[in-house]
């Protein structure tokens, strides 16, 4: 089982600390959820800049963060 | 000409000799270039004497709205502003939002040039077809609104729309901005100070002329998918606009802090969205024809926000906040907060403000403060040097003092107006070893070592460092909008963030000429347009059909004829680099160990060169420039 933990506008979309028990890769996981589709993403598990095709450890988390590319 | 959406006709007047005449293009001209920095790198390399003083009357500064511009496409309330930068010595092109462009398009007219040097302070009075150069002596030395709303009163006309130069123009601060509508900036690059040098206090123009689209129901359709989709696929620009990414970038590294030192702010939450939502925004604003409405406003009159966890101030007496000025994006919040380490938003929007208000850079001027904090703590520069003007990190008063000697180059503020790299060979003692720059001009607030292709991008981008024409990885992460976009005409999948292989240069390569070509035709980079939908929109407002393919091409263009520019002026592949400082590992937190090798720089680097059919050493080869098209447009000049 991994725990998601969402950060920003996410935390509308992803309900506080949600549980997937089925994912071995983070792109699993971000496919389970359902993001919109605008969305750009930093990516971390466990604290650690991560990317889609990171494999995952039971107990493992990961955060997403919405970002920007402007301003 | 035969080109909807154009007039065929492209404004110059000289200063110098107070001629104006009309230039007729011919259509091929609009047909390749589209208008905006395409348009002005052909004009600089046709028009500027090779080696000019860009504080010279040989300089142009050159006002050109693309083909989107005066339509009411969605996303289309903006216009470039291009020049040689007296900053970098550079090509300049830098754009802004708002209505300005709109209306000047309005007024039948595809462009502005602007040559020589007025003897006394004039502005440009640009309404529909008559063009008068008018005395500013009275205007000279006032602030932007008070500027704006005087002409308006003076030529009893509400609907015209200004761009100006700030004081900052006026006093040749290498960091000017060119403002209009009281609060939008050509950013970056200095522009603000050619136009001051020009002795051009202001464009005044009134539009009111329908740009002639060939097929108007073919963008009716776009629009009404935009109006139908912007609050799902720009959710995050019409719900928090930049501000609202700070605090998430900081978690992960990469909100650059005590001058991209730092690999955490710890007083990010004080300068984010929720403090700025929960004190002093009041409201939002937003350009012609846009519904997301991104900009946040704000203002001040000495509150405190009991309900606002995070909000901390120094500066609670002695500032006021005028909300004609806007507030701050997440640049301002980077340069002016956790760059400089000042965890205040009051204080950091005031700087906003005095930035529209006296027309400075944000960006370099943050940076530039945060450069001399670094060198004054490492004792590099003396009370002696400076006038007794030392800065300390995370002082308000001292950043807000560094704004106001700046853009009125008072005291040590002389030095300061020059920007981070010659101000380092001023102070010298290996001062130049801090500095955080690419060809003269300063990084904006995007982390590197998080999004490393955005480090090749600020290396080679021809204006120095940028991040608007770049990519920004972390949207090529995971399957959705930037990949959607892409894979239109390159088929990959989601690539980490660190990566630099062939595939991500490559889709590098197309979304770099895409930004282009959005500032070619000009179009808000936060739309959530694809190359399909605005090669339709370009072929509907032209009647000349554009494939996705075509555009990128013009978006390549642009990127060709400003390399052509840059290395007539001595720039050579050793200038496509970047600051040592952010291509090494920090020690801590979620981005340690993570570095940038010059050898991968170098070979992402070669492979774009490549790409865009340049030698190794980084030289347009005859072969590309005529595939393109280009070769017989630079011999008709």
């Amino acid at each position: 089982m991994v725990t998601v933990e969402a950060g920003g506008s996410l935390r509308a979309q992803i309900p506080s600390k949600t549980i997937l028990s089925n994912a071995e890769t983070v792109g699993d996981a971000i496919q389970q959820l359902r993001l919109p589709a605008d969305v750009a993403l930093i990516i971390m598990v466990n604290g650690r800049i991560a990317h889609w095709t990171t494999r995952l450890n039971d107990g493992d988390v990961i955060q997403l963060l919405p970002t920007i590319g402007g301003g | 000409m035969s080109i909807g959406a154009t007039w065929g006709k492209i404004l110059h007047v000289d200063l110098t000799t107070s001629k104006i005449w009309v230039e007729n293009p011919p259509d091929e001209l609009y047909l390749k270039l589209v208008g905006g920095r395409a348009l002005e790198a052909y004009l600089l390399l046709r028009d500027l004497p090779v080696g000019a003083d860009p504080l010279g009357p040989d300089n142009l500064l050159i006002f050109a709205p693309g083909v989107f511009q005066g339509t009411n496409l969605p996303g289309a309330g903006r216009h470039s502003v291009g020049g040689k930068s007296p900053l970098t010595g550079a090509i300049g092109s830098a754009e802004a939002g708002g209505w300005w462009g709109h209306e000047f398009k309005r007024a039948g007219w595809d462009a502005l040039v602007v040559h020589g040097q007025a003897p006394a302070p004039v502005y440009l009075w640009i309404n529909d077809d008559k063009v008068e150069i008018r005395p500013a002596g009275h205007l000279w030395g006032r602030d932007v609104a008070d500027v704006e709303n005087a002409i308006r009163a003076e030529l009893n006309e509400p609907r015209l729309r200004v761009a100006q130069c700030g004081i900052a123009g006026e006093n040749l601060v290498l960091m000017a901005n060119v403002i209009n509508d009281y609060n939008r900036a050509a950013g970056r690059n200095g522009l603000g100070a050619v136009m001051g040098s020009k002795k051009l206090k202001a464009v005044a123009v009134r539009g009111t002329k329908n740009v002639p689209v060939v097929d108007r129901k073919r963008l009716t359709d776009l629009s009404k998918w935009l109006g139908e989709n912007y609050k799902t696929l720009a959710a995050w620009a019409h719900e928090k606009g930049t501000p609202g990414g700070l605090t998430g970038l900081n978690r992960a590294s990469a909100l650059p802090t005590r001058n991209f030192q730092d690999p955490n702010f710890p007083d990010a939450e004080s300068i984010g969205w929720e403090t700025l939502h929960t004190s002093i925004l009041i409201g939002r604003d937003t350009c012609q024809a846009c519904p997301i409405e991104c900009k946040q406003v704000v203002s001040y009159n000495g509150e405190e926000f009991p309900d606002s966890p995070a909000f901390k101030t120094q500066v609670k007496d002695e500032v006021k906040i005028d909300k004609v000025y806007g507030g701050p994006e997440y640049e301002t919040l980077g340069s002016f907060g956790s760059t400089c380490g000042v965890n205040d938003i009051v204080a950091v929007s005031k700087a906003n403000e005095y930035s529209a208000r006296w027309g400075l850079d944000p960006i370099s001027t943050g940076m530039t403060i945060a450069f001399v904090m670094e060198c004054a703590e490492r004792g590099l520069l003396t009370a002696e040097m400076t006038g007794g003007f030392l800065p300390r990190w995370g002082s308000s008063k001292d950043m807000l003092t560094a704004v106001e000697m700046i853009a009125h180059r008072r005291g040590f503020g002389d030095k300061m107006a020059l920007g981070t790299k010659r101000l380092a060979q001023w102070i010298g003692n290996g001062a130049e070893q801090y500095l955080v720059e690419v060809k003269g001009q300063e990084l904006p607030m995007h982390e590197p070592r998080l999004k490393a292709a955005l480090g090749v991008g600020y290396a080679v981008a021809p204006v120095g460092a940028d991040h608007m024409m770049n990519i920004h990885d972390t949207g090529y992460a995971a399957p959705g909008g930037g990949l959607d976009r892409v894979n239109a005409v390159y088929t990959v999948g989601p690539l980490p963030p660190s990566d630099l292989s062939t595939e991500k240069m490559t889709l590098f390569y197309y979304e770099v000429n895409w930004q282009h070509f959005q500032d070619c035709a000009i179009s808000c980079m936060f739309y959530p347009y694809n190359y399909i939908q605005l090669a339709e929109a370009l072929s509907a407002m032209t009647g000349h059909e554009y494939t996705p393919l075509d555009i990128l091409a013009v978006g390549e263009r642009a990127q060709q004829l400003c390399r052509l520019f840059n290395l007539r002026e001595g720039f050579t592949e050793k200038d496509d680099r970047l600051p040592k400082r952010v291509m090494k590992a920090f020690q801590s937190g979620p981005l340690a160990g993570i570095e940038i090798t010059e050898e991968a720089l170098y070979n992402a680097r070669q492979t774009w060169y490549g790409l865009m059919g340049w030698t190794p050493e980084g030289v347009p080869t005859q072969e590309r420039l005529a595939k393109l098209g280009l070769t017989e447009l630079l011999e008709t000049k």
